[in-house]
C-alpha cells in the first residue's frame, strides 16, 4: 500500500501500536475539528514527525488526505447549522487550491535543495512561525475602531457583498490574495489551512466566530483535496496512516461540534489560541533537541 | 496498483468515510428526536 515502506520499522513490528496511536491522535483532532473548524493537519503533520518519526513529506501528504475526510463530515454538519458563507468559501477555495499547487512544488524544491535533515529543521521553524502568529491573532481583541474589517477597508476594487454574513464592500482581490497565501502554506507545510483561516476570517474578512468555523471547514476541504491529489501522485501519502486517524476522529468531530454550539465565542477563541501555543511548544522542544544533537 | 487508483483511494475513501459517518450520526439523532412524538400519538 502507498508509503508503507517509509513508515519507521518499529511501527511495522507493532502494527497494533500504529493503529492505536493513530486512532487516539485522530480522536483528539476530531474534537478540535468540530470545535474550532480546523482540519487538524496542523497538529497531525508535526506530531506524526515529532512523536512517531514519520518523514515530513509522508506526514504532510497523509495528513492532507486525513483532513479531507475529517473536514467533510464536520462541514456537512455546520452547513446544516447555517454556519457557512458559501460565497466566501467559493472564492477562498478557488484561490487556495491554486496556492496549494504552488506550495507543494515549493516543498519538493526546498527538500531537494536543503536535504532531509536540514529540511526537517526548516519545517519545524516554519511551523513555529505559523502557529505563534495564528495564536496571537486569535487571542487579541478583534473589532477595529471603525467597525470595519481589513478587507472592507482595503481600497482595491472590485468589491462584493457577503449577504449570509451581512458584510458589505469586501475587496475581492484582497479575498483572493488571502486564499492564495494560505493555499501556498497548505501545500508547503501539509496543513489544511484552518489554523490560518480561522484568525484570517475573524480579523481580515470580519465573519463571526460561528460562521468562521463552518466557512473555514469548507475552504479546508477543497485545499486538502488538492493537496491529497498532489502528494498522492508523488507516492507521499499512506492509507495506513489516514484510515486509523479517521476512525478515531469520527467520534471526536461529533463531540467537538456539540461543544461548539454550547460555548461562548470568546472562550472558543481563547481555547484555540492556547491549543496552538501548546502544539508550538512541542515542536520547539523537538527543534531545540535536534539542534543540540547536531 | 495503478497510480490513478491509488490517488482515487486516497481521496474517495476519506471523503466517503467522513460523509458516511456524519449522515449516520444525523440519522440516529433524528430517530431519537422523532421517538417522543410517535409515542404521544
Amino acid at each position: 500500500m502507498i508509503g508503507l515502506d517509509q513508515i519507521p520499522s518499529y511501527l511495522h513490528d507493532w502494527p497494533a501500536l500504529l493503529v492505536a496511536a493513530m486512532a487516539l491522535m485522530g480522536l483528539v483532532v476530531g474534537v478540535l475539528t468540530g470545535l474550532f473548524g480546523v482540519g487538524g493537519a496542523f497538529l497531525i503533520t508535526p506530531m506524526l514527525n515529532v512523536l512517531l518519526g514519520i518523514p515530513y513529506t509522508l506526514a504532510a501528504g497523509s495528513s492532507l488526505s486525513f483532513t479531507l475526510g475529517n473536514s467533510s463530515g464536520a462541514w456537512a454538519r455546520h452547513m446544516r447549522l447555517g454556519n457557512v458563507a458559501i460565497k466566501t468559501v467559493t472564492i477562498l477555495a478557488g484561490s487556495a487550491v491554486c496556492g496549494t499547487i504552488l506550495g507543494a512544488d515549493l516543498h519538493v524544491h526546498l527538500k531537494t535543495v536543503f536535504g532531509v535533515q536540514t529540511f526537517t529543521l526548516l519545517m519545524h521553524g516554519m511551523f513555529l512561525i505559523v502557529l505563534l502568529t495564528s495564536a496571537y491573532l486569535v487571542w487579541r481583541p478583534s473589532a477595529p475602531a471603525s467597525g470595519l474589517s481589513l478587507l472592507q477597508r482595503l481600497p482595491v476594487p472590485p468589491r462584493i457583498t457577503i449577504r449570509a454574513a451581512r458584510l458589505r464592500n469586501i475587496s475581492l482581490p484582497g479575498l483572493c490574495a488571502v486564499g492564495l497565501a494560505v493555499g501556498v502554506l497548505t501545500g508547503l507545510l501539509g496543513i489544511g489551512g484552518g489554523v490560518l483561516f480561522v484568525p484570517v476570517m475573524l480579523l481580515v474578512v470580519g465573519l463571526t466566530v460561528h460562521q468562521t468555523v463552518g466557512t473555514s471547514l469548507g475552504v479546508v476541504l477543497f485545499g486538502s483535496l488538492a493537496g491529497a491529489i498532489l502528494y498522492g501522485a508523488k507516492g507521499e501519502a499512506s492509507l495506513w496512516i489516514v484510515m486509523p486517524l479517521l476512525i478515531g476522529s469520527s467520534v471526536g468531530v461529533q463531540i467537538g461540534s456539540w461543544l461548539c454550539s454550547r460555548l461562548h465565542a470568546i472562550r472558543i477563541r481563547r481555547y484555540f489560541a492556547l491549543l496552538v501555543v501548546g502544539v508550538a511548544a512541542v515542536i520547539a522542544i523537538d527543534l531545540v533537541s535536534k539542534l543540540l544533537a547536531d | 496498483m495503478h497510480k490513478a487508483v491509488e490517488i482515487g483511494l486516497l481521496v474517495l475513501l476519506p471523503l466517503l468515510w467522513g460523509l458516511g459517518v456524519e449522515y449516520a450520526f444525523e440519522f440516529f439523532r433524528r430517530r431519537r428526536a422523532d421517538k417522543p412524538g410517535r409515542e404521544q400519538a
